[in-house]
């Protein structure tokens, strides 16, 4: 079973080098973190956008537009009756909204948008293999990243067993989406166990695997299969990256591309 | 927190953080009751996993919820800053529960018998509540959702469901654990998870945090808007309730660490291959 | 990779696991000369894992227990030795090889052991090209291992195995989850590494392929029976049956008419025909004609196709057929050819994305799953994919309570499952402790529960030694008997001619045919397209000149002097 939205390509975006990638993210993600007015959340939708399609992200973002349009109206509704302002336009009981709350609520849906298209660009051209090596590569000790990186390896197969499992009880007779939540949870009960037991089934084969393996051994005597150089495109993919995040973090203080202030 | 990082050692551990992660997305992500805040949160019966997996298989079972919350955003496409939030609030869902236990109940093995159904659910609900807390600081922080939206939606997922769950799996998967070599106490060297003097200051620390991070974000939702509050989001603004829930956060955090094995002995750089820990 | 000499020792080993009650191996004694090719067999429990993991080093260093003896590879000590060295030297796959991958990238999943070695990145290279090119994986680098199908996921086991260039090769029954052709494949890898010197063990359930090997060594109780050439034991029907082998047909056919056949096909045609045996012609007529009358109609598929909407493949097209009551139906095919697609339609878990599935004349697509439950049982391969009860009563309960059966009705129906099953007795034990072949009779016992009219089954066998599977395929035949509808999905042909009266063969979501065993077994052209193989006896039978025979029993009782 195939779970993982890495898409094989070779965009630029996949050819970065795995830990520009990484370092990247944080100062790409500040960026839409800093406006609060909904023109500016919109211009850093549009960058997020663009790393989508610079990455060939574009056939995943489109199995989410659902979720990313739902996130936009709950949030427009979440903040519009929850900010706290004292001019409210339009009151319902104890409801009440405002043209500020509602425009903030809509910045907030924007800047979710804009963090989630960030995410889903970097899954799209970032193998889970290359992900856990540039966290080793950061400092992260082998052994953690060699339980990431095994969590993702594993993921398909509990899900496989997963589906199967739902398959047989649903032929025992098992109807699990009839009945309110409460009755529905123990439903459910005949769908974890076998599962859970299946995984702890398995547990000794794969510690045996990784001994006769020696996984996880000290990082200095470990070698990589995989190389990645690194050239001049990842140093200016970081050195973009930073100015972008850099620059909104100024602009903001400078006072743009807010519509609620500090307190 | 020692017991965290000395597991490292422990292949089996590390097998253990493995499987409990990847069977948290394998059941999180097909298997979903109902909605609370479309696009947010919804109740999933997954949420006993963290619990059970806590109380058997210990410190790999915080590791392994956290990892699994982090895959699981990443396989699902929903990685965000607030993956920091969910990989901190999903260790601690399994951990505390697992430390709680130790607190309250010592050696007792947990085998979910219908006598320990109050203690269960004392440890289950202080995990999943802490937990909320967390994840709810951590996105309003960040200006992405109002902080009682998520943290009392994860409680009622995390704390409720998750208690129920983790209730009737427990007496199930504890005998099979133990036949299997894989409880905690049969792969960890005693002195790897001893509470410390204090593990009951921490508890009531930590118990107290989540008590708090609940309570303002109910008040809050309850009460309606605190008049006169600044807006919570944006770079370098905070909000009074979100200021009270970091309150809580940190008092989770202190508790936490008071629960846990304490030792300055071991350090993360220390963590050597699991290969020579394993005979030891 | 090998010089000549002794590769392998193992001297009075002797293990028992932690809180067992007697030892699974006591006292095993084995030397493997370098490059020779062995069978280890034996019953279920006999313990032929437990030796296996002695041999790589897990047991004593990982496994809590109590060891006793010595084992050398290579001249070396291996107790006192990190699993890893001992790992460049034996590398081991065993049965569950799903769980044997680490990586979520083909080349990394050969190149893992090699990283932590800390070889040289061009070594790696090079070994990893080598150890994908030889198992015939070479063009899927760079896949995810997940998205591979399972005769491919344990190549790449192999191929990880195989990348530290070890000098000695353990599998544990490494062929039971594979298809025909997955298992020729395998083979093929295994004769050419017996080729490169190396030095195999093998431990195996099926004796056809440890006929071929140098050596067989049985276990019993944990104790070494029998040790030499393969054809020496296997020519003995009862001492097979005695140690859990299911014996070979030819040996047994030769036991029964007295008469000391050749092992394989080829040979034992002539050897009849020499010793004046032929086929009575008119005999073999009444056993065709013996065939039972199928009732009425119970699941009728009509022009039914089937598209899988993740993958966009399509796995059935315009398949039509009728299942009947009193039928036992197996279904064959290679792995992808899409029976358990078909198998799926036959209870309502698919429904068609075009024509029609009627079972009891409902259509699938709006009957309650509860309703199709009632009727059709389906056992999947894996009974750890249903079971989820801490006692054997509550697991077996599950269906009559799903279907709304009283508590009364329930504990009446699960008692008769489990007197059908052979399980009366076991109510209050944890199923999830039992052995594998108890665990898929409690499975079956499950079905059984809800007193379906048609029970299908994905692979009966499969995991199953010699001795159960036989055992499980009485069980079917007596259901069968009693009237309930059987249809099984299995790679185990001789299964498939002794019991099934009809066979469903599939060839890429076609129905390729639809008749009787006895045709489809006769039929070489159909087999061959459809990868299948026909046992032995109906492939003597053939060269003998007579109507396809599907039992030994059946030759039996055909065979007569002139």
């Amino acid at each position: 079973m195939a779970l993982s939205l890495y898409r094989h390509e070779d965009t630029p975006a996949h050819r970065r080098h795995p830990v520009a990638k990484l370092l990247a993210l944080t100062p790409l993600f500040v960026a839409p973190l800093t406006f609060n007015d909904p023109l500016w959340a919109l211009g850093t939708l549009m960058v997020s956008f663009t790393l989508v399609l610079a990455a060939g992200a574009l056939p995943n973002l489109r199995r989410m537009w659902g979720l990313g349009a739902i996130l936009l109206v709950m949030s427009t509704l979440l903040w519009a009756l929850m900010l706290p302002d004292r001019e409210a336009v339009w009151r319902l009981g104890p409801l009440f909204a405002s043209p500020t709350s509602v425009a903030y609520g809509i910045a907030m849906g924007l800047r979710l948008n804009a963090m989630l298209m960030l995410g889903v660009a970097y899954v799209s051209c970032t193998r889970p293999e290359e992900f856990t090596w540039s966290l080793r590569r950061i400092g992260i000790p082998a052994t953690m990243t060699l339980a990431l990186s095994l969590t993702f390896r594993l993921v398909p197969m509990l899900a496989g067993t997963a589906q199967t499992v739902t398959q047989a009880q649903m032929a025992r007779g098992l109807d699990f989406h009839s009945g309110g939540p409460l009755a529905r949870i123990g439903r459910y009960i005949p769908l974890m166990v076998p599962v859970l037991a299946y995984a702890m089934r398995s547990a000794d084969d794969l510690t045996r695997a990784l001994e006769s393996r020696r996984a996880g051994a000290a990082s200095k005597q470990r070698t990589e299969y995989y190389e990645y150089a690194w050239t001049a495109a990842d140093t200016a993919l970081l050195a973009l990256a930073l100015a972008y995040g850099a620059a909104a973090v100024w602009l903001r203080l400078s006072g743009f591309g807010e519509i609620v202030g500090r307190m | 927190m020692r017991d965290a990082i000395v597991m490292w050692r422990y292949t089996r551990m590390v097998v253990l953080v493995a499987l409990t992660g990847a069977a948290y997305v394998a059941i999180l992500l097909p298997f979903k009751i109902a909605t609370i805040v479309p696009g947010f949160t919804e109740i999933r019966p997954a949420s006993g996993i963290p619990i059970v997996c806590g109380l058997l298989f210990g410190p790999a079972a915080a590791w392994g919820s956290a990892f699994g919350n982090l895959v699981g955003d990443i396989f699902g496409g929903t990685l965000t800053p607030g993956s920091i939030a969910g990989f901190v609030g999903n260790f601690l869902f399994a951990y505390i529960p697992y430390r709680m236990w130790r607190v309250l109940r010592g050696s007792r093995p947990a085998d979910g018998s219908a006598r320990q159904i109050p203690w269960l659910v004392a440890c289950a609900a202080v995990g999943g509540v802490a937990c909320a807390v967390i994840i709810g600081f951590g996105v309003a922080a960040m200006g992405l959702v109002p902080y009682p939206v998520l943290t009392i939606a994860i409680t009622l997922n995390n704390a409720v469901i998750g208690t129920i769950v983790a209730a009737i799996l427990l007496p199930i998967l504890y005998p099979l654990a133990r036949s299997f070599g894989l409880l905690y106490q049969d792969i960890l060297d005693p002195g790897d998870y001893a509470s410390s003097g204090i593990g009951w200051s921490g508890m009531i620390i930590a118990a107290a945090g989540s008590g708090l991070g609940l309570l303002v974000a109910a008040s809050v939702s309850i009460a309606g808007k605190v008049s006169g509050a600044a807006a919570p989001g944006g770079l370098g603004m905070i909000d009074p309730q979100v200021l009270v829930g970091g309150i809580g956060v940190v008092a989770i955090l202190i508790g936490s660490v008071l629960m846990s094995p304490l030792s300055t002995q071991v350090s993360a750089e220390e963590i050597p291959p699991p290969l020579e820990g394993e005979d030891a | 990779m090998s010089g000549r000499g002794q590769a392998v020792s193992a001297r009075e080993v002797s293990f028992t696991y932690r809180g067992a009650q007697r030892p699974a191996i006591d006292g095993v004694s084995l030397e493997l000369q370098a490059g020779e090719q062995a069978y280890l067999m034996g019953r279920t429990g006999a313990g032929k894992s437990t030796l296996c993991l002695c041999l790589n080093g897990v047991i004593p260093k990982m496994q809590p227990g109590e060891f006793a003896g010595e084992v050398r590879v290579g001249g070396e000590r291996v107790s006192g030795r990190q699993v890893y060295e001992v790992a460049r030297t034996v590398g081991a796959l065993f049965q569950n090889f799903e769980a044997q991958l680490l990586a979520s990238d083909v080349e990394r999943e050969v190149a893992f052991g090699l990283e932590s070695a800390g070889m040289p990145r061009e070594e790696m290279r090079r070994r990893v090209s080598e150890a994908l090119e030889l198992v015939g994986l070479s063009d899927l680098r760079g896949r995810d291992p997940a998205t591979l199908s399972g005769g491919q996921k344990q190549r790449l086991a192999l191929a990880a195995v195989l990348a530290p260039e070890p000098a000695v090769l353990v599998l544990d029954e490494p062929t039971t989850d594979l298809d025909p052709i997955a298992r020729r494949e395998l083979a093929r890898v295994v004769d050419e590494l017996s080729a490169q010197g190396v030095t195999l063990l093998i431990a195996d359930h099926e004796a056809l392929d440890a006929l071929h090997s140098d050596r067989l060594i049985a276990l019993s109780e944990g104790t070494k029976r029998y040790d030499g050439p393969p054809d020496e034991l296997l020519a003995d029907p009862a001492r097979c049956t005695e140690l859990g082998i299911l014996p070979l047909q030819l040996a047994e056919l030769g036991a029964r008419v007295g008469m000391a056949l050749p092992l394989e096909p080829a040979g034992a045609a002539e050897a009849l025909s020499a010793e004046g045996r032929r086929l009575d012609a008119e005999e073999c007529g009444l056993l065709a004609s013996e065939a039972p009358e199928p009732g009425e109609p119970l699941i009728e598929l009509e022009g039914v196709s089937f598209t899988y909407r993740e993958s966009g493949e399509q796995a059935l097209r315009d398949v039509t057929l009728t299942i009947r009551e009193g039928e036992f139906v197996v279904l064959l095919g290679e792995n992808g050819s899409g029976k358990s697609t078909l198998a799926q339609h036959l209870n309502g878990l698919l429904s068609p994305t075009a024509g029609t599935v009627r079972i009891g004349g409902r259509d699938t697509r709006t009957a309650p799953v509860q309703e199709l439950a009632a009727q059709v049982g389906y056992l999947f391969q894996n009974p750890d994919h249903q079971i989820f009860s801490s006692t054997v009563r509550e697991e077996v309960a599950f269906g009559p309570r799903n279907l709304g059966s009283g508590e009364r009705e329930v504990e009446a129906r699960v008692a008769e499952a489990l007197a059908a099953t052979e399980l009366s007795g076991w109510e209050t034990r944890d199923p999830f402790v039992l052995t594998k072949g108890e665990r898929q009779r409690v499975a079956l016992a499950s079905v059984l529960a809800c007193r379906p009219r048609v029970i299908v089954f994905d692979e009966p066998t499969t995991g199953l030694d010699g001795i159960q599977q036989r055992a499980m395929m009485e069980l079917l035949a007596r259901l069968n008997a009693e009237g309930t509808t059987v249809i099984v999905i299995t790679h185990c042909t001789w299964a498939a001619a002794e019991y099934a009266h009809r066979a469903l063969v599939l060839d890429e979501g076609r129905l390729a045919a639809d008749s009787s065993v006895r045709e489809v077994f006769g039929d070489a052209e159909l087999l061959a397209r459809t990868g299948q193989v026909a046992p032995d006896v109906a492939r003597i039978s053939q060269a003998l000149g007579a109507q396809t025979l599907l039992s030994v029993d059946e030759m039996e009782r055909c065979l007569k002097r002139t």
